[in-house]
């Protein structure tokens, strides 16, 4: 168990710089997710923490230990691959006695080992199977074992879900996450998905370019987005553009709309609504931002809806509720309906 | 095989060898010892060798004979790539005689002559030269199935009879001696085949059948695929014995040698011994084995052969001094375009 | 029966099955052909029949070049897989693994002796040899190490290629696991890569050795003298004689290396592909 120092972190290749200046601390015990779209460099930093890349600058610890020039065979951290990555000409037992083989630990002690991480995951009587023979999420689950039978100061995981279809996804996502928080490993995860991202993750590094966009915990970062980005990456938003000054409380949106705001702590020329801090109303409401609006699209999500409202000024905002409050409230979300659009100032979040 | 050897026999050889060499540069003229490498084709060629020669006349002699088997070719390519080496691979190169006349002429045969070989001078001189000593021969002749052809042949001519009209073969690799035979039935030469090349295309339209070698020839001798063609006399011997259905025949236009020699490279590690070995390949035992067994004609005029041998394999006085030995010269100079004009207008 | 709901799917089907029957014939009939005319009765290698007999199998004995020909092609076979592979393998998983200028040219330069007539390369050979020996004195030509060195170089492309081929289908992320658990770059080539490309090493390690088995032209310039490899003992047999013993021969050949491979496939269990 230990923290994770990476300190001024770079890699360019060719022309295209992967990794820029990247600082970043990872607390003993916390489950940290890099997130971004493709390209963004968060793949290229795991493989720099697991010595796979060279970087061209930067200095790298586990603990106290500097592993920056370390080989990856040095380096006891515990890694797990999208494609699980399990060696399919050994049997599971050998697989997860593979880096205890390389340890030279004495066969009994090897034997305790696997059958632990083996009963961690659940699957110690699949024991004499080929990876071969199993399937995907026993895979991805021997892979995890594997990775924590060598005892890795850290834990990287790599995708590890996407390779899983919708509904293994989530078990193994569910387990990764109850064995993460039982045995308080520091495990830095690497994912495109948000919604994963946001649900194993203790904290959340947002990658773009090769930069750091934000870090902060699901919640921090669904309600106080640093940029227009995060905005869009984490969650569904409303953009809208305008002025405010420093100081005030009123935002003039470009479509001539007036929307409330808490005080500006400096000037700004844009704004995110949440999708999901919006209300509707059949009777105009006494929120500060109340706005008389038509249904203009609705798509049945199932448990909820996702309507957009269009103002008489053209701005269109996407509104998501869910079918229990409609029904409650007594209102017609058909296309051509109209409705009274209504939400706090304080979920007008300036950028 | 007997005389198989390894590669520490090898070693200890090679030092033997060059000591001995060494030494017969200050001894005068000891008897010839050691061992030496008779370059040869393999088969039956190597068998007789090692029966009728090896065994039977070198056994005591303390000459230790080893043969290195391959074509003539790859044997003529070997000579030229390792005349810069003062230690050659072979003793005793087994070549036809153009390919001693080719190696002759890159001047890397050792000269010969009766005081080196005694039994050169029972060679006639039809056969003699400077640089080989002539081991077998044989002339072309016409090969025939009597059930198909009721009257001998007597000439290349009656190769060309419309009666026989696609049953006739002949072989591509002896484009050569095929184009020459042509040559020497429409106005050429031995130092013209020129003519020949039209009269083929004659031979061409009637229908005839090209085999890839000689093997391929027998084959379609034996399944009466082909009826007539010309052959050299020996092989037409062998193949008879081997119970194909041909009759031999001797074209009016004279008997056109063909010659096994054995030479000696420059670069020779043991001459002397070379030079005894190529006079026992002279004696009766072997000249009368390769004539039983393979059909040639001793090159040793003191070698008698059975009657009954002699009539299939062997030429009176009379055709001996008709013998025509192809002119290597002209060969050397027109055969890459003899080559080309067989695969472009004959084959093609 | 077979099965379709069209008349074109069956069609199809129908012409699937008979091109395969067609393509599994024309490699059979070659091999059963050799077989029967090793026992007719002919004594020029030729059809029809005109009897039976196995006189052609002890005349196989008889000849000695045979069966010395054959143990020297065996040894020689053996010996140019063994070298062959102990190259062929560090310089296929280079090639494969690391990028570097050249890394192109230089397969292409190993490929190289499949394109190359193998009578040039034997005599290329030979002329190498010959200078060698002139420069240095070292009596190469005619040596058993020109000689098997001569075969290595005619597994090489084979191995390359099975070897690169196998290598390439292996994923880079299993070795970097390996790694990550503590194996180093040797641990990791041995005990993971290596087994991971088994199937191309046995494939190449066949290969090498029926390439070097039945090779002709370059044993024909590099053979050392008084030794003489199987197909070149056949070539020289068939320049006088074209009686169906080497037909026994190559039956003996074909039998003796066909047990070979199935003996060796118990103890290394060549079908077992991962």
């Amino acid at each position: 168990m230990a923290t994770v120092t990476i300190e001024n972190l770079s890699k360019v290749y060719g022309d295209f710089v992967a990794v820029e200046g990247m600082n970043l601390e990872v607390k003993d015990g916390e489950f940290l997710i890099l997130l971004g779209p493709s390209g963004c460099g968060k793949t290229t930093t795991l493989r720099m923490l697991a010595g796979f890349v060279e970087q061209n600058t930067g200095r790298l610890a586990i603990g106290d230990r500097d592993i920056t020039a370390e080989p990856p065979y040095r380096r006891n951290i515990g890694l797990v691959f999208q494609n699980y990555a399990l060696f399919p000409h050994l049997t599971i037992f050998e697989n997860v006695a593979f880096g205890l083989r390389r340890r030279k630990l004495p066969e009994d002690e090897i034997k305790t080992r696997v059958n632990e991480a083996l009963e961690l995951v659940r699957l110690g009587h699949l024991e004499d199977r080929y990876p071969k023979q199993m399937s995907g999420g026993q895979q991805q689950r021997v892979a995890i074992a594997r990775a924590l039978a060598i005892r890795p100061d850290i834990l990287l995981l790599d995708e590890p879900l996407s390779n899983l279809d919708a509904k293994l996804r989530l078990q193994v996502r569910d387990e990764l996450r109850a064995l993460q928080q039982k045995l308080k490993i520091t495990t830095i995860m690497v994912t495109h998905d948000q919604d994963e991202a946001m649900y194993v993750g203790d904290r959340l590094v947002v990658m773009l370019e090769g930069k750091i966009q934000q870090i902060g915990t699901p919640t921090e970062l669904y309600n106080h987005p640093a940029n227009r980005f995060v905005a869009s990456f984490i969650g569904r938003t409303n953009f809208i553009e305008g002025t405010i000054a420093a100081g005030d409380t009123t935002f003039q949106a470009t479509s001539g709309l007036t929307i409330a705001t808490a005080t500006a702590e400096r000037p700004s020329t844009e704004l995110v609504v949440r999708p999901e801090m919006m209300e509707l109303s059949a009777e105009k409401t006494t929120e500060a931002n109340c706005f008389e609006a038509q249904i203009t699209h609705s798509v049945f999500l199932g448990g909820s809806i996702e309507m957009v409202a269009t103002l008489p000024t053209g701005d269109s905002f996407t509104v998501i509720t869910n079918v229990k409050t409609l029904k409650d409230k007594g209102l017609n979300a058909e296309i051509g309906s109209r409705l009274f659009l209504s939400f706090s100032p304080e979920s007008a979040v300036l950028m | 095989m007997t005389n198989g050897i390894n590669r520490r026999q090898f070693g200890l050889m090679a030092g033997a060898l060059a000591a001995s060499t060494a030494l017969s540069a200050t001894v005068a003229r000891a008897a010839p010892s050691g061992r030496i490498v008779v370059g040869t084709w393999g088969g039956d060629y190597q068998n007789l060798q090692q029966q009728f020669i090896v065994d039977a006349l070198m056994k005591d002699t303390g000459i230790n004979v080893v043969f290195d088997t391959a074509n003539d070719t790859v044997r003529k390519t070997k000579m030229l790539a390792e005349r810069r080496l003062p230690r050659g691979s072979m003793d005793i190169a087994c070549l036809t005689g153009q390919g001693a006349y080719e190696m002759n002429k890159n001047g890397l045969l050792e000269e010969l002559d009766e005081t080196k070989v005694p039994n050169m001078k029972n060679v006639p001189a039809v056969f003699r030269n400077n640089y080989s000593v002539p081991h077998i021969y044989t002339g072309r002749v016409i090969l025939y199935n009597p059930k198909f052809v009721k009257t001998a042949p007597t000439s290349y001519k009656d190769l060309w009879d419309p009666q026989y009209a696609g049953k006739i073969g002949v072989i591509d690799i002896q484009y050569q001696t095929t184009i020459e035979s042509a040559a020497m039935i429409s106005g050429g030469a031995l130092d013209n085949y020129e003519p020949g090349k039209e009269k083929l295309l004659e031979l061409k339209k009637q229908g005839v059948k090209i085999y890839p070698t000689n093997e391929a020839m027998a084959q379609a001798l034996k399944t009466e695929e082909c009826v007539m063609c010309i052959m050299w006399n020996a092989r037409g011997y062998m193949w008879k014995k081997a119970g194909i259905p041909v009759e031999i025949a001797v074209p009016t236009e004279g008997l056109v040698l063909y010659i096994s020699e054995m030479c000696v490279p420059k670069n020779a590690q043991n001459k002397e011994a070379a030079y005894a070995y190529m006079n026992a390949m002279m004696e009766q035992g072997p000249q009368t084995a390769f004539a039983q067994s393979m059909g040639y004609a001793p090159t040793n005029s003191t070698v008698k052969l059975e009657p009954d041998l002699a009539k299939l394999v062997d030429y009176t006085e009379e055709q001996r001094k008709g013998l025509m030995i192809q002119n290597m010269e002209y060969l050397a100079k027109n055969d890459a375009g003899l080559q080309d004009w067989w695969n472009k207008s004959f084959k093609g | 029966m077979v099965e379709g709901k069209t008349l074109a799917e069956r069609l199809g089907r129908l012409s699937v099955g008979l091109i395969n029957t067609i393509g599994l014939s024309l490699c059979v009939i070659p091999l059963i052909l050799i077989f029967w005319l090793s026992v007719i009765s002919n004594s020029v290698l030729s059809l029809p029949a005109e009897g039976y007999t196995l006189n052609w199998f002890s005349e196989v004995w008889r000849q000695p070049q045979f069966i010395n020909g054959f143990y020297l092609s065996a040894m020689v076979a053996i010996g140019a897989t063994v070298i062959g592979m102990l190259v062929t393998i560090p310089a296929a998983i280079v090639l494969v693994r690391k990028r570097f200028i050249g890394r192109d040219a230089i397969m292409q330069l190993l490929m190289s002796p499949l394109i190359v007539p193998a009578i040039v390369i034997g005599a290329s050979l030979y002329m190498t040899m010959v200078e060698l020996e002139v420069r240095t004195g070292i009596p190469a030509t005619g040596s058993m190490v020109g000689f098997i060195a001569g075969h290595v170089l005619l597994t090489i492309p084979w191995c390359i290629r099975l070897l690169t081929a196998n290598l390439a289908g292996l994923n880079e992320v299993v070795e970097e696991a390996a790694a990550s658990l503590g194996a180093s770059p040797i641990a990791v080539i041995g005990k993971v890569t290596l087994p991971l490309i088994r199937p191309g090493i046995v494939a190449a390690a066949i290969f090498s050795f029926v390439v070097s088995f039945g090779n002709l032209e370059v044993s024909m310039f590099l053979s050392t003298p008084g030794q003489l490899t199987l197909p070149v003992a056949i070539l020289q047999y068939l320049q006088w004689k074209i009686d169906p013993t080497i037909a026994a021969a190559s039956v003996m050949q074909v039998t003796i290396i066909g047990l070979a491979l199935v003996i060796t496939n118990r103890f290394v269990n060549l079908s077992r592909m991962v």
